[in-house]
C-alpha cells in the first residue's frame, strides 16, 4: 500500500478525540469483499456509531459481529496490513463492550 | 476518521436543510433563458462489458464516429459543427495511468474543438450533461458533443473496489466499500419500512429481465429470486447478483439548440469544403431535453438527514419536474440508478413515483416493469446493463433518446417471461416522457434529467 505520512500523521491528530471513548451502533453491515490492503482484516464490520449525539463512521476488528443497538469502544489498531519495510498505519476501529 | 472541528460546520448545514428542505421558492427557473436543447445523435458501445480487446482509447474513438455516424443514416454529419467537447470520467488515472483525456477526445477531431472533463463519480455522465448544457443556453455554443467513459477491467475486482472507493469520504468512511455503504442504506430502509430480501431481489431479477431485450447489456441472462438471494454475500445485506458489474464501455450524445445541422455530401469529396457543405439534417423531430436538476448532499452516510432515502434525488427531481413543467406521473418510462438492488428501490421512492417504503413491493408486484405503473429500467439499468462509471450517465440519456425517437418504428417488446404484450396493448401505449436520474457516491451528487419526444 502506498502511504502518505503526512496525510497518517494529519489523521493522528484527532485519535485522542475517540481512543476510549464509547458509542452506539446505529446501523452496521459485515464486509465481505473488500479492497487489497484491507483484505487481511475479512470479514469486518463497518457501521455508524452515534457518540455524543454525533455520528461517525468506523471499521471494527476482524471477525467481529456487531448488531444494531450495541454499544462500542473506540480503540487504536493497525488498519492496514503493509510489507515489513513500510510503516504500520493505525487508527480507530470498533470493539464490543459487552 | 471523522474531524471533530467538522461538527459545527455540520450542525449549521443540518439547520439550513432543516429549514429549506425542498423549498425551492428562492429558486425560480427563467425558463426564458432555457434554450430548446436537442439530442441529435446518440451512443452506446456495441457491448457493455469486460472488452478486452479495446482500450480506453479505442472506447473513446469509437464513441466519437458512432456519434457522429448516428445523426444522419444517409449522409455524414460534418465533425466540425462539434463546437466543444465534454467528456465524463471517474477514475481513469486510476484505473489506465491516463489523465488529460479532454485532450485526448478532442484531437479525433481536425479542427481540435475546446474540451473540458468532468468527474464527479458515478454521476459524471449527468454533471458533464449539464456543463454542456449550461454551455448551451449561455449561447457560447450551439452544437456539442458529450462523452462518457470508463476502462474499469484491467483490474482485478479487488482492486477495482479500491478505486471505486476513491468517491467515498477518505477520512470519514476509512474501510468502506461501495457496497458496505449501500448496504447500511439497505438496513435502515429495512428496519424502517420492512423492506424484504425478496423484495431487494425483486429488483435484479426485473432489471436483468429487461436486458434479455437488450443486445449492449452486459449480462444478458434470466436469474431467478432464489439465485439472487443465494448469491455469495459480499456487505450484508447485498449479495453478488444486488450489485452492477465493473464493466467497459463508452456513450455518448450529441446536443444542439440549433434547427438544422450541416451534413458532408459524400460524393463531392474532392470539392473545396466550404462548397461540400450543401446539405442540411432537420434537428425538429429529434428529442428535447426540458428539463434538468442538480443537488447535492453531504459526502460521508454519517452526516446525513435522513438514511431511508437520498434528499439530493428529491431535490434534483423537484427541480427537473420544476423546469420540465410536468408531474411524476406524466413520466411512465425510466432510467434510475441501481448500482445496488436498494438503489433502485430509494431511487423510485424518492423521485415520486411511489410512496416511501413501497418501492420494494411495487418492484415485487410488478408495477415497475412492461405492463405496470412505469417502466424502470428497460435497458437492463446499470445492475444488467452494466456499469461503466463515467460512460453511465451519458448512457441513460442516450439509451432514452433512442427509446422516444424508435418507439413509432419498431414498438416495444416486453421481455421474455413477462406478461404478454397482447394482453397489455404495448404497442398501443406512447411514450411522451422519460427520466434519467443519475447518483454519484452514495447520494452526495445527483442530477435528473427529462426528456421529451
Amino acid at each position: 500500500m502506498q502511504f502518505n505520512p503526512a496525510d497518517y500523521w494529519r489523521q493522528n491528530k484527532n485519535w485522542n478525540n475517540f481512543v476510549g471513548k464509547t458509542g452506539k451502533i446505529v446501523f452496521v453491515t459485515k464486509i465481505e469483499v473488500t479492497s487489497p490492503e484491507l483484505q487481511e482484516y475479512l470479514p469486518y464490520c463497518f457501521a455508524i456509531v452515534e457518540m455524543d449525539s454525533e455520528r461517525y463512521e468506523f471499521m471494527s476488528e476482524k471477525g467481529a459481529d456487531l448488531k444494531k443497538g450495541d454499544k462500542v469502544e473506540f480503540v487504536l489498531r493497525k488498519t492496514a496490513e503493509n510489507d515489513r519495510a513500510s510503516l504500520i498505519n493505525y487508527g480507530i476501529k470498533l470493539v464490543k463492550i459487552d | 476518521m471523522k474531524h471533530m472541528n467538522k461538527t459545527h460546520i455540520i450542525d449549521n448545514k443540518t439547520h439550513i436543510i432543516d429549514n429549506k428542505t425542498l423549498d425551492f421558492s428562492s429558486k425560480k427557473i427563467n425558463r426564458n433563458s432555457q434554450k430548446q436543447i436537442r439530442i441529435v445523435g446518440t451512443y452506446i458501445s456495441d457491448q457493455f462489458g469486460e472488452l478486452w480487446d479495446k482500450s480506453l482509447a479505442v472506447l473513446i474513438n469509437e464513441a466519437v464516429n458512432g456519434v457522429i455516424k448516428s445523426v444522419s443514416k444517409n449522409h455524414d454529419f460534418d465533425p466540425e459543427e462539434i463546437e466543444a467537447v465534454f467528456i465524463a470520467n471517474m477514475a481513469s488515472g486510476l484505473f489506465n495511468n491516463q489523465l488529460h483525456l479532454n485532450a485526448m477526445v478532442s484531437q479525433i477531431f481536425n479542427h481540435y474543438p475546446p474540451a473540458i472533463r468532468v468527474e464527479g463519480a458515478c454521476a459524471s455522465g449527468s454533471l458533464a450533461l449539464i456543463t454542456a448544457q449550461n454551455a448551451l443556453n449561455s449561447g457560447r455554443y450551439k452544437t456539442v458533443l458529450v462523452l462518457g467513459v470508463e476502462k474499469m477491467t484491467d483490474l482485478n475486482s479487488n482492486e477495482a473496489t479500491k478505486v471505486l472507493s476513491s468517491a467515498s469520504d477518505y477520512d470519514f468512511e476509512y474501510g468502506s466499500t461501495f457496497p458496505a455503504l449501500y448496504a447500511l442504506l439497505a438496513k435502515a430502509h429495512m428496519h424502517k419500512y420492512g423492506t424484504t430480501r425478496e423484495q431487494l431481489s425483486a429488483v435484479s431479477v426485473k432489471n436483468h429481465r429487461h436486458a434479455i431485450n437488450n443486445p449492449k447489456a452486459h449480462f444478458r441472462k434470466i436469474f431467478t429470486s432464489e439465485q439472487v438471494s443465494k448469491s455469495s454475500m459480499v456487505a450484508d445485506p447485498l449479495r453478488l447478483l444486488d450489485c452492477s458489474p465493473v464493466s467497459d464501455g463508452a456513450s455518448a450524445v450529441i446536443l444542439s439548440t440549433k434547427e438544422v445541422g450541416n451534413l458532408l455530401n459524400l460524393n463531392k469529396k474532392d470539392i473545396s469544403k466550404s462548397r461540400r457543405k450543401n446539405k442540411i439534417i432537420s434537428y425538429e423531430n429529434k428529442p428535447k431535453i426540458i428539463g434538468f436538476g442538480h443537488a447535492q448532499d453531504s459526502l460521508s452516510l454519517a452526516n446525513r438527514q435522513s438514511l431511508t432515502s437520498l434528499l439530493a434525488t428529491k431535490k434534483a427531481a423537484k427541480e427537473a419536474f420544476a423546469h420540465a413543467g410536468i408531474t411524476h406521473n406524466d413520466v411512465k418510462v425510466a432510467e434510475v440508478h441501481d448500482c445496488f438492488t436498494i438503489a433502485e428501490i430509494l431511487a423510485i421512492e424518492d423521485l415520486g413515483f411511489f410512496k416511501p417504503g413501497t418501492g420494494g413491493k411495487a418492484t415485487l408486484d410488478g408495477k415497475t416493469t412492461f405492463g405496470g405503473e412505469i417502466i424502470i429500467n428497460p435497458s437492463g439499468g446499470l445492475k444488467a446493463c452494466g456499469h461503466p462509471v463515467g460512460a453511465t450517465g451519458v448512457k441513460q440519456v442516450a439509451y432514452l433518446a433512442e427509446f422516444l425517437e424508435n418507439q413509432d418504428k419498431i414498438g416495444f417488446k416486453p421481455p421474455s417471461g413477462s406478461i404478454s404484450e397482447s394482453k397489455l396493448g404495448l404497442r398501443k401505449q406512447k411514450f411522451q416522457y422519460a427520466l434519467a436520474h443519475n447518483v454519484g457516491g452514495s447520494g452526495a451528487t445527483v442530477v435528473v434529467h427529462i426528456l421529451e419526444k
